[in-house]
């Protein structure tokens, strides 16, 4: 009822309306080339820029009609399937419009089956253009664009080449608009690979003549534009930045990168004393291209293998091992002292259809040097204090060269296969000496010692895996299988002289040489298999099977006065296999939102060792069965929320340097000994999470808390002498805690313009240790609380606070007396803003400061750098930036540090103040924004 | 004046029009909706030429091998427009979007279920007119000849592409599009951002009803100020140089 009395109330001010203005009847006759009606035809009145007002179906006559419509510009058109849809523009200016018949006419069979049905292929009709939106129109791999062509209706290519479009012949081939290839047009169509193509256009080409007169008349020629895919456009980015600076610093960085859909080449180079400048995140990218992510696959199975990812390794600046890979050298940190880094390397990747291949070569030179001090105070009972000081000098240089293969092939869309080969060289050296005091109860002297070691290692590696997955009809049911094997040599070439002045005993003088030459291989296979129960619950198994041997020869030689004698202690050979066999099986639950998982395995490790020693035989050989459980429950609140609860026990056995009671007095103030009565330890763990977000307002929670129990825990047993010569053997003794919490609270200041973020850690860990047979357990408890705040009012400038307090409190029940409460606080800000157009400044305060009232310590180092850069050429392309850094020349790296039964402070020198002045050139323009970097 | 006219009798042909396709057509039509991540991200406006090339250098390759599923029924001159269940793949299950567009043809209202932030919205409304531009190209979809049409995003103000079929006459499509003279198979946004294409198409499904569900959870809304609030979510998102399409159903 309402709604008629609208309705009539519309039609009523509609009607009013009306009297005043204008308004036309349009009609006209939808028929075919042949004069036959077509019914039910659809005729839309679009407005002139084709905006579509209306639309109505042709009657049984083929008639059609639209009434009252108001006078102006329009446009009638009318589409019926299998007929090429036909416009008529018109001007509404009187009252009845007759558009008379429109006719249709027919797309022809061929442009209908081959390419509206076969090729599904948009057709486009512009004027006098044709145009084949040729994207999805299959052909060959490797076809040329003249393979494509002589499939498109109305084109012929003829013997030689030539092309002709409705009998006319093309003259001349356009790429992207551009006249690329002369006045020969057979050159672009035999070179483009089809693939490439996104479109192809053909038109009357019209003479220079016309161009210049307007005049329209067809011409007898055709001309083709080829339009590219934009991902088949090459992509080539490159950039380059040099330094120098006072004390001869220099930085210099270059990369560039060759980039198509199929093929991806790029080369880097970094060199630079100063440590930074490094190799990031956006590097790896630039260097992997679409392999930077490929390694993160684990080959090992377990409870959580699908989806699961390798923890990435983040190695140390002088850390050079060899059964590193590539993509490591891409997330270094530095660890102080004053470094000398050069690397070098090309990747080439491919990738077409089901095929992925890519293979790299990177060179890394590093190089360090480190002095340090530090003083240990360690606490023995019966109230006796050991301090010692040490003064130590470290010299770093290593060369390794890497080459790695990866090859991924998809059999069919159900079987993947993935090959991988690497192979590695390394060579390095160290050069290491260190004078120790030792002390007891605060001053006296027990022990001066100088000890230097000179060691050489030469290394090499072979690798290889091959990774079998399949996928099946049954969608989840997954079937993966790989295997691997790895061979390597390391030859170890140590000199170790050592001089122990000892004030209550004989001296002690060492001069001895190590040789070991070690060789390792290890035979890995995998298996895991996946099965859907129904759609909710999941059902999986996995094995993994690892064989490592290491055989090596040890030669250990006593330099007297140039004489030199095996030491019959030391020298050895050893031949050591691991095998462990591990098989699990997991059930899930899995539907909106709720995860459940319970899992259970078994592993069986077996170790077997021989060593034989001079005139001593010691063979090893034990089976360890190692059950492990875990579970967990993870449930989305939300799509922004989730809980989740998990569970572990596990068993880890020993490792076979553990258990062999050889005595290793290599470094005579601190004998290793081995014990083959070494059990494994449980590792039982709980741990909870909450998260929440809420994007629209940038609220964020997380909570996390963990609890780990070790039962029969692994620690060691020491045993110091009068003259603080300690000998260490791992014992299983009692247990080992910890406990941690951590939150974090993400929250806007103001929104979008200052935001915070408070975090807060706590932790307490408990552990005993025996030493002198006297138990000692000792418990730290630390609480960390931070806040940073981040301040952008404008693109032009950011601002970046954070401060943070970790309060740490070590008790020690051997001797209470030296309970130690460590504070370390940090606070920093960094301000980066534009002062003009081009022109902008960056720096950064950090000041921390140590705190350990006991011992005195305190000691506080504040840093500044700053830097003041223009940037200039078109596109921004080039950067000219002067750069302090540690202005207050106070850098320095610094460690306090309670826990066993001991407390420690160790500073390393590191590069300080210097100043530098950097060119850097990019071929795609420096980002010019602020943000954090 | 002439405008105000012109824009009163479009109403009133629109209105009578529905009339005239009050056409009986029903069936169920499953789409797939691939969401293109790096054609989004290169897209936004504040990354370096650089940036955006080490993303398709890295990624490019990687998209679209993802598709969620979406059930058009319609029927009784309505339609409605659901997310399918998940099948859960190797056993994880994640909290998905509720996603509904209602529409009644007849009495042009919308009833629509969409996510914004963290919340859950219940739109109800009157049809909006969507400025259709009809173009000159054909294509197939699922042995259905298609027209083409663009438009304008209602929110993104990004150009819309739909291919529409005649041979179903009901002015419905996925994602709440439609106004043309037949129904859409294939839908994109910003050319490559997400593109929606009909992968089975039944029509006359026996049994198939078309209801809105009697309990809906969700916070109710006006459209426009759905519409409001998800603009001003882009542009903050876009001002603080964040991708919003990661907080944001496109």
């Amino acid at each position: 009822m309402t709604r008629k009395i609208t309705l009539s109330l519309l039609f009523a001010a509609l009607f009013s309306v009306f009297l005043h203005a204008q308004s036309s009847k349009i009609s006209g006759l939808v028929t075919d080339s042949l004069n036959n009606s077509l019914i039910n035809a659809t005729v839309l009145l679009l407005e002139e820029d084709s905006t579509m007002i209306e639309f109505t179906q042709s009657e049984l006559d083929g008639s059609f009609a639209f009434t009252k419509i108001p006078y102006g510009n329009y446009i009638v058109k009318v589409t019926y399937v299998g007929y090429i849809p036909q416009s008529i523009p018109f001007v509404a200016d009187k009252k009845d419009i007759d558009l008379g018949r429109v006719v249709l006419n027919e797309i022809s069979v061929e442009l209908m089956e081959v390419v509206v049905k076969a090729a599904r292929a948009p057709l486009k009709m512009r004027g006098d253009t044709l145009e084949f939106d040729i994207t999805q129109f299959k052909v060959p791999e490797n076809s040329t664009l003249e393979d494509l062509i002589r499939r498109l209706p109305g084109m012929e290519v003829e013997q030689g080449g030539g092309i002709k479009m409705d009998g006319k012949d093309v003259t001349s081939v356009k790429v992207e608009g551009k006249s690329f290839f002369g006045n020969n047009p057979t050159v672009a169509t035999k070179n483009l690979p089809a693939q490439g193509v996104s479109s192809v256009q053909v038109y009357d080409k019209k003479t220079d003549d016309q161009v210049a007169t307007g005049n329209t008349t067809p011409t007898n020629e055709k001309e083709m534009n080829v339009v590219l895919k934009d991902d088949f456009k090459n992509i080539v980015f490159g950039k380059g930045t040099v330094g120098g600076g006072n004390i001869d610093r220099f930085e210099g960085k270059f990369s560039f990168n060759k980039f198509t859909p199929e093929h991806q080449f790029s080369v880097i180079g970094v060199g630079n004393n100063t440590g930074r400048n490094g190799l990031g995140w956006d590097d790896r990218e630039d260097f992997f291209g679409n392999q930077a992510y490929s390694d993160f696959e684990s080959l090992k199975y377990g409870f959580n293998s699908l989806g699961g990812m390798r923890i990435i390794y983040f190695s140390d600046e002088n850390d050079l091992n060899l059964e590193g890979k590539i993509s490591e050298l891409f997330n270094s940190s530095g660890s102080g002292g004053l470094p000398k880094n050069a690397t070098g390397g090309a990747n080439y990747n491919y990738d077409r259809e089901k095929i992925k291949l890519g293979a790299r070569y990177l060179f890394n030179h590093r190089g360090n040097e480190m002095n340090s001090f530090s003083s240990v105070n360690r606490f023995l009972p019966g109230n006796i204090t050991n301090f010692d000081t040490t003064t130590s000098n470290n010299i770093n240089t290593g060369n390794v060269h890497r080459i790695e293969a990866a090859f991924t092939g998809e059999i069919d869309s159900f079987n993947t296969i993935k090959v991988n080969a690497d192979f590695g060289m390394l060579a390095s050296q160290n050069n290491n000496n260190r004078l120790g005091l030792a002390f007891r109860n605060g001053d006296e002297l027990i022990s001066s010692s100088s000890i230097s070691s000179d060691r050489n290692n030469d290394g090499m590696l072979g690798r290889g895996s091959i990774v079998y997955n399949k996928t099946f009809r049954k969608k989840s049911r997954f079937l993966g299988i790989n295997s691997s094997y790895a061979a390597s040599t390391l030859a170890e070439n140590t000199g170790n002289l050592s001089q122990i002045d000892f004030e209550n005993t004989d001296d002690t003088y060492l001069n001895q040489s190590f040789d070991n030459d070690a060789r390792k291989k290890q035979i890995m296979a995998n298996l895991m298999y996946n099965e859907p129960l129904g759609k909710k619950y999941f059902f999986s198994v996995f094995h993994n099977l690892d064989y490592t041997s290491q055989t090596g020869d040890v030669l250990v030689e006593d330099i007297f006065e140039n004489e030199r004698s095996v030491n019959e202690q030391l020298t050895r050979n050893y031949d050591t296999r691991v095998m462990t066999n591990f098989s699990g099986a997991s059930l899930r639950y899995s539907s909106e939102g709720l995860n459940i998982a319970a899992g259970y395995g078994y592993q069986f490790t077996d170790l077997f060792g021989d060593f034989n020693i001079v005139n001593q035989k010691v063979a090893v050989d034990t089976t360890f069965k190692l059950p492990s459980l875990v579970g967990n429950v993870n449930y989305q609140i939300s799509r922004n929320g989730s809980v989740g609860v998990n569970f572990s026990r596990s068993v880890t056995p020993p490792q076979i340097s553990q258990l062999i009671p050889i005595v290793n007095n290599a470094n005579p103030l601190y004998i290793r000994v081995g014990n083959p009565n070494l059990e494994p330890e449980t590792t039982n763990s709980v741990s909870g999470n909450i998260w929440l977000s809420k994007p629209l307002s940038g609220l964020r929670v997380s909570l996390w808390g963990d609890y780990q129990l070790r039962q029969n825990a692994v620690t060691q047993a020491e045993e110091v002498s009068e003259n603080f010569v300690t000998t260490t053997i791992p014992i299983n003794y009692k247990t080992r805690t910890g406990v941690s919490i951590s939150g974090n609270v993400g929250f806007p200041i103001v929104k979008n313009k200052v935001t915070s973020s408070a975090r807060l850690y706590v932790n307490q860990s408990a552990s005993y240790r025996l030493v002198n047979s006297v138990e000692n357990f000792t418990k730290t408890f630390s609480v960390n609380p931070g806040l940073n705040v981040n301040i952008t009012p404008s693109q032009n400038f950011f601002m970046y606070l954070n401060g943070g307090i970790r309060v740490s409190n070590t008790k020690y029940d051997i001797s209470s007396a030296q309970n130690q409460k460590i504070i370390t606080q940090n606070y920093s800000a960094t301000l980066n803003f534009q002062i003009v157009k081009t022109l902008f400044f960056n720096s950064n305060y950090a000041h921390a400061f140590y705190r350990n009232d006991r011992t005195g310590q305190n000691n506080s180092i504040p840093i500044i750098n700053a830097s003041i850069y223009k940037q200039f050429l078109p596109g921004n392309k080039a950067e000219i930036r002067l750069a302090a850094y540690d202005i207050l020349n106070k850098n320095t790296n610094y460690n306090l540090f309670a826990g066993n039964n001991i407390v420690s402070e160790n500073e390393t020198q590191t590069l300080a103040r210097y100043f530098m002045v950097m060119f850097s050139y990019n071929l795609k323009g420096l980002n010019s924004g602020i943000n954090r970097n | 004046m002439n405008q105000t006219i012109k824009a009163l009798s479009v109403l009133f042909i629109i209105i009578i029009s529905g009339q005239v396709f009050a056409q009986n057509t029903s069936g169920e039509i499953i789409f797939e909706r691939k969401q293109f991540w790096v054609n989004i991200y290169t897209k936004l406006p504040f990354l370096t030429k650089e940036q955006i090339e080490r993303e398709m250098a890295v990624w490019g390759k990687d998209q679209g091998n993802w598709a969620e599923k979406y059930l058009l029924k319609f029927g009784d001159n309505k339609s409605i427009y659901t997310q399918m269940e998940e099948e859960q793949n190797y056993g994880y299950s994640w909290r998905q979007e509720e996603v509904m567009f209602y529409r009644d043809y007849k009495e042009k209202t919308l009833t629509d279920k969409l996510p914004l932030g963290d919340k859950d919205y219940l739109l109800t409304g009157d049809i909006p007119r969507i400025k259709w531009k009809i173009q000159n190209e054909l294509r197939d979809i699922q042995g259905y000849i298609c027209m083409k049409a663009i438009a304008e995003h209602p929110i993104y103000g990004t150009p819309v592409t739909a291919w529409y079929t005649d041979l179903i006459p009901l002015g419905g499509g996925p994602e709440g599009f439609g106004g043309l003279p037949g129904m859409i198979l294939m839908l994109t946004f910003n050319e490559d951002d997400v593109v929606i294409e009909a992968t089975s198409v039944k029509l006359n499904v026996e049994g198939s009803k078309v209801e809105l569900p009697k309990k809906l959870k969700g916070k109710e809304i006006a459209l426009d100020k759905y519409v409001e609030d998800k603009k001003k979510f882009m542009k903050e998102a876009l001002d603080n140089r964040r991708n919003p399409y990661n907080n944001l159903r496109y």
